[in-house]
């Protein structure tokens, strides 16, 4: 009998028996989880399940209340914030503010973990900027006032700056709330086609994440308890094993159906 | 306009106060008579009212105004409130109230200024007590400040009530702020201290520019909020004891002077530190000439000078925003 070829998977981020809590409320306890270079999760739950702080947790700006997180078999809380920044980019939702600052200013900000306090932006930093948001497609804007964005350019901004900041991990919070349909696909389109990225969001669409992830991590928001999962009732594992009907019914605490199309399988609350 | 040509007109523009400053006076010393006592050709009494009186009084205007714009710009970028300035928070009025108390129980000078010293670091204190919670919340530091400053304004009054007539007109003009406190042989400490200050403050300018982003952003990004805060906090609240120790409170300049430097086009805290430095001190000096200039040989309180020249100032650029 031939071996199977043993494929070396390289784990980018590593979390053992992290327990993450906030206002009193387990997100999530004794959780495992392995992330892999090159995969893209989604993180998924009813609104207060605490995708949010799991992010802000798993990108090392916040620290897990139990257990650890290792990012390249590394503690995560070893790491010196710009050199954390250099490998973890983190999306969070939007929080802007009506200065005057530039389109250009915003995306440079991405170059910030690789400053030194006393050093200007070199013409190589700009010029990353630069392609960044011509990948972005907002190419032409660089003097336009931030402000002055709509609300799908300013997401593609936020992008902008994290491609610009060149980590190859990246954590997005919704990164699709509040766009229209085709700015949704556009966007994850893009966050997809990204060269050497792994990515890990949260979203609140089911069927994006069937098309887009290869891994989901469910949050019960405290539901799960005793079916296997940690307390706090959180579990991951590959997209097709985790996106079940009765799964995401119990998850949404709804019931969920799900529908074999020419388009490939959806799901839909009843 | 480019940022490095807006800063050299700066510099240009505090050169022209400054020979404006030195100029105009109520001793009947001209442009003539400034330029022969810089020169080393003017009579005795000549020189020293240059030397002696205007200059050290040009070089604290200066200064102080420096100070204020930076400490404004700091504390604007760390509230992400566009209204804060070095006494929304209380440091100042905490400085004020024990200056106050010193000089009732007629304190010298030094004394007076050590009381002022410890009341803004008491002050500061308090401060970093209310708004700490692992961190310091703008929201909290915010509402916690404004509080102080309205306890110690209450304190204030209440000590301008009780004073007796013979130290209450020394009291009131030290509230209103008054630049010939202090005396020729220390004009130098607010200048100097001015670019120490902002050689302090240039190192935080990009992780303030990311702080604009949002605290969360900023800390994606690799910024030590909480050590940057507290940092920048620290900073202002050091800057504001001093400028209220020397000159008592001066209002507006450090609320409008950023204001003014962002909308020439200054963006970002590298260009903005620096050119508050010199916007500021330029405003001050020109507010200093104005005050004792107007109703000469009298001289109007500076406070007052940049209070009613300000608020007009503020107002209008407060009403152009809204409209863009």
């Amino acid at each position: 009998m031939l071996s199977a070829p043993t494929r070396k998977v390289e784990v980018i981020l590593r979390t053992s028996n992290l327990g993450v809590e906030v206002g009193g409320k387990t997100i999530c306890q004794d959780f495992n989880l392995n992330i892999e270079r090159g995969s893209r999760w989604a993180i998924l739950g009813i609104n207060g399940a605490g995708k949010t702080t799991l992010i802000s947790t798993l990108a090392g700006i916040r620290a897990p209340e139990t257990g650890s997180i290792t990012l390249n078999d590394r503690p995560l809380g070893e790491f010196a914030p710009r050199e954390r920044a250099m490998r973890i980019g983190l999306m969070v939702q939007d929080d802007h503010d009506e200065a005057e600052t530039t389109v250009l200013d915003i995306a440079l900000l991405g170059r910030l973990p690789y400053l030194e306090w006393w050093q200007m932006e070199s013409a190589a930093d700009e010029a990353i900027a630069i392609d960044a948001l011509n990948a972005v497609g907002l190419k032409g804007m660089e003097v336009r006032r931030a402000a002055t964005l709509s609300g799908g350019e300013r997401r593609r901004l936020a992008i902008a700056a994290l491609i610009t900041q060149q980590a190859p991990l990246l954590m997005l919070d919704e990164p699709n709330s509040h766009l229209d349909l085709h700015q949704q696909i556009a966007l994850l389109d893009l966050l997809c086609s990204l060269p050497d990225r792994t990515l890990v969001m949260s979203l609140h669409d089911v069927n994006l994440a069937a098309r887009y992830c290869t891994h989901a991590l469910l949050l019960f928001a405290g539901e799960g308890e005793g079916d296997g999962m940690g307390k706090g009732g959180a579990c991951a594992g590959p997209i097709a094993e985790m996106l079940d009907p009765g799964v995401l019914s119990k998850l949404y605490r709804h019931p969920v159906t799900a529908h074999d199309t020419a388009a490939g399988r959806v799901f839909l609350p009843t | 306009m480019r940022p490095s040509l807006i800063l050299i007109l700066l510099c240009l523009l505090t050169a022209l106060a400054a020979v404006g400053a030195l100029a105009v006076g109520s001793n009947g010393v001209d442009f003539g008579g400034m330029f022969s006592a810089l020169l080393g050709q003017s009579d005795a009494t000549n020189r020293e009212i240059i030397f002696d009186l205007r200059l050290p009084r040009a070089l604290n205007a200066f200064g102080c105004g420096a100070l204020l714009a930076l400490a404004g710009a700091l504390l604007q970028a760390l509230l992400r409130n566009p209204l804060a300035d070095p006494f929304v928070l209380g440091i100042s009025s905490g400085a004020g109230a024990l200056s106050l108390i010193a000089m009732l129980f007629g304190a010298g000078a030094a004394l007076t200024a050590a009381a002022g010293f410890g009341g803004a670091l008491a002050s500061t204190g308090i401060l970093f007590l209310l708004a700490w919670r692992g961190g310091l919340l703008p929201i909290r530091l915010l509402l916690a400040g404004v509080i102080l400053s309205a306890a110690w304004g209450a304190l204030i009054t209440l000590l301008l009530a009780l004073a007796p007539d013979a130290p209450l007109r020394g009291m009131v003009f030290w509230l209103m702020g008054d630049l010939a406190q202090a005396d020729s042989g220390r004009a130098w400490l607010a200048p100097v201290a001015a670019f120490v200050s902002l050689a302090l403050a240039f190192p935080l300018a990009r992780s303030l520019d990311a702080l604009g982003q949002g605290e969360l952003s900023a800390a994606a990004l690799g910024v030590a909020v909480g050590r940057l805060r507290a940092l920048a906090l620290l900073l202002a609240a050091l800057i504001t004891a001093l400028v209220v120790v020397i000159a008592g409170s001066i209002g507006f300049v450090g609320l409008v002077t950023p204001h003014l430097m962002r909308l020439a086009g200054l963006r970002r805290h590298r260009e903005l530190l620096p050119a508050c430095v010199f916007a500021g001190g330029t405003l001050l000096l020109l507010a200093d000439v104005i005050s004792r200039s107007v109703v000469a040989p009298l001289q109007l309180p500076v406070g007052a000078v940049t209070a009613a020249l300000g608020a007009p100032m503020f107002l209008w650029l407060l009403s152009r925003s809204a409209k863009r």
